[in-house]
């Protein structure tokens, strides 16, 4: 598996450093040339930078419709099989589609970004999974309908602070915990849907999506500006409805256990690694020229930071604070090999939705935007699935998503469109398992302390159909039906 | 033969050989979960899964979904099992003991009673 793993990266690394030899070809051209280039480049920016070169054949979306399906149903009807062989079917399903880019298309610049992208998104991810996984709360609370909600509510807006994966990581033991002999599977459904996931659509640490909307250079606080008029009444009705849930849980232990009311937090020191995580994502170079650009090394100084805050803040953690949270690699681990299988199999398939978004592009409202991004979102990656429709609206109105000019402009006069897609990509995140990275952790995590969790469909059959596409169909009613 | 109470007694330890667990004493085991893995089927002939054997004076879990426990669970991964000493009623839930077994150095296994600080749900 490792080998495979490291021919994937060879393969990568020779394509990257293929690309920087064009480049350089291309730097020697005369500058008639360089301006025929960036006329052609404005021309095309508006269909996104995933839609550079030929379009793939429509067959090589195969790989990701296989490995989408295989997630879906490997848990389910041959869990044994996949639970041991998701790494190598992901990472060769990856490398099928990487050699097709790379022999037949010859399209390195799409795999480079591509893989730049998952390493962003792993380095964040995982840093905050390590350095969140040092800090270990008790609760020695009564377990009680309006303490879930207070902890819910509270995880929401951490969210927004230490990101989905942070807040998930520090709070789903407690959450378990209080909860212990009471714990029923949709409580912690709900603590997807609202930590996990929707919590986090205020801010770009909150969500990987609007991550990238802040790298392309949408203000730091316009998302919370624009987006807590939905968030909030989302936020409110999900806890009103999870209240009555809970308060019809009645399996209550009635044992005679005193509860001291304390709230311990051990590991403090790991927040200054959180503190690093936050303030290096502002580390890179479209936002601060000064941060030097590592290209065609996929990784940039931001994501060596947040590397290195994984070694640091596992090496230096707690040991208590480690032990008391069970820490291990596993959840991470597999978010790590699902996520390069999907990244790498999902470039035709984004491609092919870009060109399409954009030659409807004046067809699609706001409405469409949110369906579009919130239902793509919910089965594929969040991340890729926002930048592509974030590049899909710029195109709707002549505007090139590369340029901040172009950006400040959208967000301002366009900004019922950003929001749609913002909140479509971190909102629908929660409808299933593999909408958002979270969500596999805190499955994993609650599997480990004994609670049997539902299967793929049944989460979504049970759970994201019944609660969530209600409450989603009232947000589109309310914010976006009728306008745009 | 040991019995689970002199094991926790006396510390002693268990042994653990790729994806193979003894323990030093003979259990009805109900339940495991280690590592996201939840197991409450111990069927005799299967591929995947766990399947626990006994023998006169122990008791064996194979963790088919491990090849190597040892390297593939981290120091601080929790085998967490729900079992009953032999001979004693499995329907009476004060006999369900619940222990941590934690894979150690040179194949030692270490038996601990659960503390109620650690999260399992029975």
């Amino acid at each position: 598996m490792k080998k495979l793993f490291m021919l994937a990266l060879l393969l990568f690394v020779v394509a990257s450093f293929t690309e920087t030899k064009v480049f350089a070809q291309e730097a020697g051209k005369t500058a008639v040339n360089k301006q025929e280039q960036v006329v052609e480049h404005k021309a095309e920016a508006t269909v996104g930078e995933e839609s550079e070169g030929a379009l793939p054949s429509g067959y090589m979306v195969l790989p990701f419709v296989i490995l989408l399906g295989m997630i879906a149903t490997g848990p389910l009807f041959y869990e044994h099989f996949w639970e041991k062989y998701y790494p190598l079917i992901a990472v060769t399903l990856g490398i099928i589609v990487v050699l097709y880019y790379v022999i037949v298309l010859q399209n390195f610049h799409s795999l480079l970004h591509t893989t730049a992208e998952y390493f962003s998104f792993i380095a964040l991810l995982s840093s905050l999974f390590v350095a969140s996984g040092g800090i270990y709360i008790k609760i020695d609370k009564k377990s009680t309908p309006l303490l879930n909600v207070v902890i819910l509510f509270i995880g929401a807006i951490l969210a927004n602070i230490i990101g989905t994966t942070g807040a998930s990581m520090v709070l789903i033991r407690p959450f378990l915990r209080v909860n212990k002999g009471r714990v029923k599977p949709y409580q912690i459904i709900f603590f997807i849907f609202l930590i996990s996931n929707i919590g986090g659509a205020l801010t770009p640490i909150g969500d990987p999506p609007l991550f990238m909307g802040f790298l392309k250079g949408v203000d730091f606080f316009w998302v919370i500006d624009h987006v807590w008029i939905i968030w909030l009444p989302t936020v409110l009705l999900l806890l009103a409805i999870f209240y009555l849930f809970d308060i019809r849980n009645k399996d209550v232990s009635e044992a005679s256990q005193e509860y001291t009311g304390k709230v311990e937090i051990v590991g403090l020191k790991n927040i200054w690694f959180l503190i690093i995580i936050l303030i290096s994502v502002f580390l890179d170079p479209n936002v601060l020229p000064w941060v030097p650009d590592l290209m065609p090394f996929p990784i940039g100084i931001r994501e060596i930071i947040m590397f290195a805050v994984v070694y640091l803040s596992f090496r230096y953690a707690d040991k208590e604070a480690l032990k008391g949270n069970e820490f291990e690699w596993a959840p991470i681990l597999e978010v790590a090999y699902l996520f390069i299988g999907i990244f790498w199999t999902m470039i035709p398939a984004l491609q092919l939705i870009a060109h399409e978004a954009h030659a409807y592009g004046s067809q699609l409202n706001a409405g469409i935007f949110y369906w579009s991004t919130g239902a793509l979102s919910g089965v594929l990656d969040n991340t890729p699935t926002y930048v592509n429709f974030f590049s899909a609206a710029f195109g709707k109105f002549g505007l090139n998503p590369d340029l901040i000019k172009d950006v400040k402009f959208f967000q301002e006069n366009h900004a019922l469109y950003l929001e749609a897609i913002s909140v479509g990509a971190v909102f629908f995140g929660s409808l299933t398992y593999i909408g958002n990275g979270p969500n596999f952790m805190v499955k994993s995590i609650t599997e480990s302390s004994g609670v049997k969790m539902p299967s793929f469909f049944a989460y979504i059959v049970k759970y994201s159909l019944i609660i969530l596409v209600p409450v989603f169909t009232l947000v589109w009613f309310v914010f976006f039906y009728g306008r745009g | 033969m040991k019995t689970l109470e002199e094991t926790l007694k006396n510390e002693s330890h268990g042994l653990c050989y790729g994806n193979r667990i003894i323990l030093p004493f003979k259990a009805v085991v109900l339940k495991i979960a280690v590592a996201g893995k939840l197991y409450t089927e111990f069927l005799p002939k299967i591929k995947n899964g766990a399947v626990v054997n006994h023998k006169d004076c122990m008791t064996e879990i194979y963790l088919l979904d491990f090849d190597d426990l040892y390297s593939e669970l981290s120091k601080y991964d929790l085998i967490k099992i729900v079992l009953v000493e032999d001979g004693k009623d499995v329907f009476d839930t004060n006999n369900h003991k619940r222990l941590d077994l934690r894979v150690g150095d040179k194949h030692k296994v270490i038996i601990e009673q659960m503390s109620d600080d650690v999260l399992f749900q029975e």
